[in-house]
């Protein structure tokens, strides 16, 4: 547990998302309400069609609820326009895919560069920054590999670094040890916990592996689109 | 599943045409083969059209065993002669005379005899037939013959044109010339046709008895074999640029099937984790191609059809300014053979490819993920294969010059250009990319690289198109330089004059007139007359020359051609006579030397130039056809209107020079306009072949594009990187294209033109006419990236929304 947990960065009040089926609305979330700090590691569990990947995506400001307040580092983004979404998502958040999703014929440190040249970084400088992040996940010597070159505890902490070298408040992990073997896994994990104490950003995890969902702070079970 | 033919059917359907995409796949596929059969159809139009009176006349009368007596000038009338001919030959006399097209300002000659017992039942009196098909019965034209003008109503072909073929000529009867144009003289060829298959064999010995006495005696069969294999050489220079049309078709279909393959990869590994046998997947990849290529050529050929209609339109109102043809009647078979080549070209393309793809998928582990990488390579392979086959072609080229060797090198050529192109999209990315922000060049590199098997296919198609687009330019352009040139050295003079009428001779005293001019520097004339030399006939063309004429071999000596010892062969003429630089040739009962070997871009008759003075010694006293002045530099402006006053009502025609120039450069840019059409045509080709890749290599890679727009890069950055992918495509394929075709316009220029027209051209590469073609085809061709980008974005956005 984290002792250091203290400033909200995003709070979720009786937030729902509703899909047209054609025939029938489909209800994927149903008034969740939920909040994420500074330093907290939050694990979010659920069988699947919970909702678990729906709550990750509003969450992630990649799509909006269809109803409930959604606030971010203070800012109510419940209406936020398009690009006010895609900007913070750019600068605040950082994803971790349960299949990596790293672009095939970028290095690892071209991969971990993006994220920074996004952001405005200039090549140098991001090509610095990424060398520097890798080379604290110890992959430095991995730098130049091609994705299909590196095993999947390499290819997930090449991931993570993309995630998170321009620091982002925010780190969203859906199922980032679903592709792992259990020491892989843990290694993972305990990486995701060094971040939250090395700079000042919350992190929600989805999983559905009990022992990652142990090491999580605090964890947030899901049946249904409801908060369990 | 594993049994029966008609369950791979089955699932083929289900998995091919339930994707809404596939439409929009076969769509483009069509279109590209659209652009490329109705290119295939212009250049076919052009092709033929030239070459199909030709081929009509062999077929209407047996008239190649015939032969062709020529009477000369002054010579005693053969009527004795030929009125001792048994009875199993036929004699037609014809009176053969020089008019002129008032509209066209263009010669033509005309053939009279009587036509009644000739023509097919076609004839009406008070019309004339021509050589090519025109049944427009209210077409007519305005003749001048010796200063007197009749309109001449036109009859379609007859099998007269088998006896004399002359395209362009026209035949009327002896009746009405005479009521149209006073003075017609007496015969002065006659054409003697077996009447009976076996009659022919009397045919050698009365040709030599004809030339014992004098006269002039032409084989007809050697005329037509003459004409046949002009016209022979003629086709196949355009018929590879026809194949690679069809070429760009096929990449374009192979492109299809190749993508089509990828996107039902991952359906693919499922079948074979169920434990589909990869025969199956074969079959079942071959049910689907075959589905894409038919429909694909079908479609394209649905729209082929008014294209080509319009393109062929095109080139008939700019070319057929005085002749019309009839086309629905000329070329109605290229349609079905058109289509059913396409067709199975296009199945015989989707088995290779279904073959290939089934093959890379059996041998790919089921267990694998969809998602390779794809490292930047070399295709050293290839390229090696390439230059085997190039090195193999040129030897071939160069010890045994023919057709062949020179197709073979333009094969190679090409092949070499898609090697470069793809060594170029692969190795040459940072330098292509150097210009843009990194994030968008890193993006745009990785993406381009990622999709690259599905660029493949139709960067094929998109530098084959710029190859065939920059070699029409090279060809075309290389002979208008050539023509320039040529004008520049031939109408060196600064006023030319001639009679109003055709075959009018202009009268001394009014060469002395001129002569006397005090701004007159030199007069230089001209005298055209028939001869035949060695069976051949020939124009003898007694020429001043003001400078030295355009020289395709030999060296030049005014000395020995102002002496007369020396004389100079057209182009044409040297082939026909077998002669070359230094050969002696008798030429008016005088042993003479070939000199040098001319151009001649104004006539297709084989031509015997000699100065006039030698041609004067020895014919005696010939009066002038033609003149050109040369003034003093003071009176170059306005010599031509000084003259035209002072000449007024003497029947000659006084034409300045620059506006002789103009006009021969007018009519080769309305005859050549067809490679305007053709231009565009590649480069639509090309476009179709780009939007395509675009929008499946954005299509296939949506997830990466997803996950960029997730971690928060821009509409317009992703829009841009699409951008950046579309014209590194287009910068590799102009690359390479462009330089493939600078080499196929040499070979067509060194090669395949001489074996077409019979005439030498410059090799000259127009930087401005290529560079404004280019800038034709990268503006066409940025429809489709601006149209794949969107659809790219609005997938992204869709992709986006259906989480969950």
């Amino acid at each position: 547990m984290n002792n250091s947990i203290t400033e909200l960065i995003l709070s979720l009040d009786q937030v729902s998302k509703e899909y047209d089926a054609g025939r029938s609305i489909v209800r994927a979330l149903d008034r969740v309400s939920l909040e994420l700090r500074q330093g907290e590691l939050l694990g979010i569990a659920g069988p699947s069609g919970s909702g678990k990947s729906t709550l990750l995506s509003i969450m992630g400001l990649v799509i909006r609820p269809s109803s409930g307040r959604m606030i971010f580092a203070g800012r109510d983004l419940t209406h936020g326009s398009d690009g006010v979404l895609r900007d913070m998502r750019r600068k605040e958040i950082g994803f971790i895919f349960q299949y990596f999703h790293l672009l095939p014929t970028l290095t690892a440190e071209e991969n971990v560069s993006l994220s920074l040249l996004l952001n405005g970084v200039s090549l140098h400088e991001a090509n610095e920054r990424a060398r520097l992040a890798l080379s604290q996940v110890g992959l430095l010597e991995r730098a130049s590999h091609y994705p299909t070159q590196l095993s999947g505890g390499e290819l997930q902490r090449v991931a993570i670094c993309r995630a998170t070298v321009h620091r982002p408040q925010v780190i969203l992990a859906d199922e980032p040890t679903g592709n792992l073997d259990t020491a892989r896994g843990h290694e993972i994990v305990d990486l995701l916990d060094s971040l939250r104490r090395s700079y000042p950003c919350g992190i929600a995890m989805v999983s559905h592996n009990e022992e990652m969902l142990e090491r999580c702070d605090r964890i947030v079970h899901l049946r249904d689109g409801k908060i369990g | 599943m594993q049994g029966s033919f008609a369950t791979i059917v089955w699932l083929a359907r289900r998995l091919f045409f339930r994707r809404p995409r596939s439409i929009a796949r076969i769509t483009l596929a069509a279109l590209t083969v659209a652009a490329a059969l109705a290119c295939a159809k212009a250049l076919y139009f052009a092709a033929n059209r030239t070459t199909i009176v030709i081929e009509k006349l062999g077929s209407v009368l047996n008239a190649s065993q015939s032969i062709e007596l020529i009477i000369p000038e002054h010579s005693v009338s053969p009527v004795e002669l030929l009125a001792d001919l048994p009875a199993d030959l036929l004699v037609i006399p014809f009176v053969k005379i020089s008019g002129r097209l008032i509209a066209a300002q263009l010669p033509v000659t005309i053939w009279i005899t009587d036509i009644a017992p000739l023509a097919d039942g076609q004839f009406q009196p008070g019309s004339a037939l021509t050589a090519r098909s025109d049944d427009q019965p209210d077409r007519s034209m305005v003749i001048e013959v010796q200063g007197q003008v009749a309109t001449v109503p036109l009859r379609g072909v007859s099998r007269i044109g088998a006896l004399v073929p002359q395209s362009g000529d026209v035949y009327i009867d002896l009746h009405d010339a005479r009521s149209w144009w006073n003075l017609i003289p007496e015969p002065n060829r006659f054409v003697i046709i077996p009447i009976q298959p076996e009659s022919a064999s009397r045919l050698p010995a009365l040709t030599q008895e004809l030339r014992g006495n004098g006269f002039e005696v032409i084989s007809m069969a050697e005329r037509r074999i003459a004409n046949r294999r002009l016209v022979a050489a003629y086709q196949q220079n355009l018929t590879l640029l026809i194949l690679l049309a069809v070429l760009v078709a096929t990449a374009a279909v192979y492109a299809a099937v190749e993508i089509s393959t990828q996107e039902l990869k991952s359906d693919l590994d499922v079948l074979r984790l169920l434990g589909v046998r990869p025969f199956y997947l074969g079959l079942l990849l071959l049910v689907e191609a075959l589905g894409i290529a038919s429909l694909g050529v079908l479609l394209g050929e649905t729209v082929a059809r008014p294209v080509s209609t319009v393109v062929e339109h095109y080139i008939v109102r700019s070319t057929d300014s005085y002749f019309k043809l009839d086309l629905a009647q000329e070329l109605p078979a290229f349609g079905v053979q058109g289509t059913l080549l396409s067709l199975a070209i296009a199945a015989l393309v989707a088995v290779v490819g279904s073959l290939l793809q089934g093959r890379r998928v059996a041998r790919t582990p089921a267990s694998l993920p969809s998602l390779r990488q794809r490292h930047p390579s070399t295709p050293r392979p290839a390229a090696a294969l390439c230059t085997a086959v190039l090195l193999l072609a040129l030897a071939l080229l160069i010890l045994r010059p023919s057709p062949f060797a020179a197709y073979a090198m333009l094969i190679a050529l090409l092949l070499m250009g898609l090697c470069i192109a793809e060594l170029l999209l692969k190795n040459s990315l940072p330098i292509l990319f150097v210009w843009c922000r990194p994030l968008i060049g890193l993006v745009s590199r990785a993406q381009l690289l990622s999709g690259f098997s599905q660029i493949r296919g139709t960067l094929a198609a998109t530098t084959i198109a710029f190859s065939l687009l920059s070699g029409i330019v090279v060809m075309t352009e290389s002979f208008r330089i050539s023509l320039q040139r040529w004008l520049g050295a031939t109408l060196t003079a600064d006023v030319f004059i001639e009679p109003l009428a055709v075959g009018q001779v202009i009268a001394p005293h009014v060469v002395d007139l001129i002569r006397n001019q005090p701004y007159v520097q030199r007069v230089l004339e001209a005298i055209d007359t028939e001869i035949v030399v060695d069976g051949v006939p020939l124009l003898l063309a007694g020429r001043d020359f003001a400078q030295q004429p355009t020289i395709a071999s030999g060296v030049w000596n005014w000395a020995s051609w102002n002496e007369g010892h020396s004389v100079a062969l057209s182009e044409i003429a040297a082939r026909s006579l077998s002669r070359t630089v230094g050969s002696s040739l008798t030429v008016l009962g005088q042993n003479r030397t070939v000199a040098a070997i001319l151009r001649d871009y104004s006539e297709q008759r084989p031509l015997i130039y000699i100065s006039t003075q030698a041609l004067r010694s020895a014919l005696g006293a010939q009066s002038s056809q033609r003149l050109s002045i040369v003034v003093d530099a003071a009176s170059k402006t306005h010599a031509a209107e000084v003259l035209r006053e002072m000449l007024a009502g003497s029947g000659l025609t006084v034409t300045p020079q620059r506006r002789l120039m103009n006009r021969a450069l007018e009519i080769f840019d309305e005859t050549f306009a067809v490679t305007k059409v053709m231009l565009w045509l590649a480069a639509i080709m090309a476009g179709f072949a780009l939007c395509l890749t675009l929008l499946q290599a954005t299509h296939e890679q949506r997830r990466e594009y997803h996950t960029l727009w997730t971690i928060g890069m821009r509409d317009s950055e992703l829009f841009a990187a699409i951008l950046l992918q579309g014209y590194a495509i287009l910068v590799c394929a102009l690359i390479a294209g462009v330089s493939s075709g600078m080499a196929l316009g040499y070979i067509l220029v060194h090669y395949v033109n001489p074996l077409s027209f019979g005439w030498s051209v410059d090799f000259a590469i127009e930087i401005e006419a290529l560079s404004i073609a280019c800038f034709y085809g990268i503006l066409v061709m940025a429809v489709p990236v601006i149209i794949a980008a969107p659809w790219m974005l609005s997938s992204t956005r869709q992709r986006a929304q259906a989480v969950e």
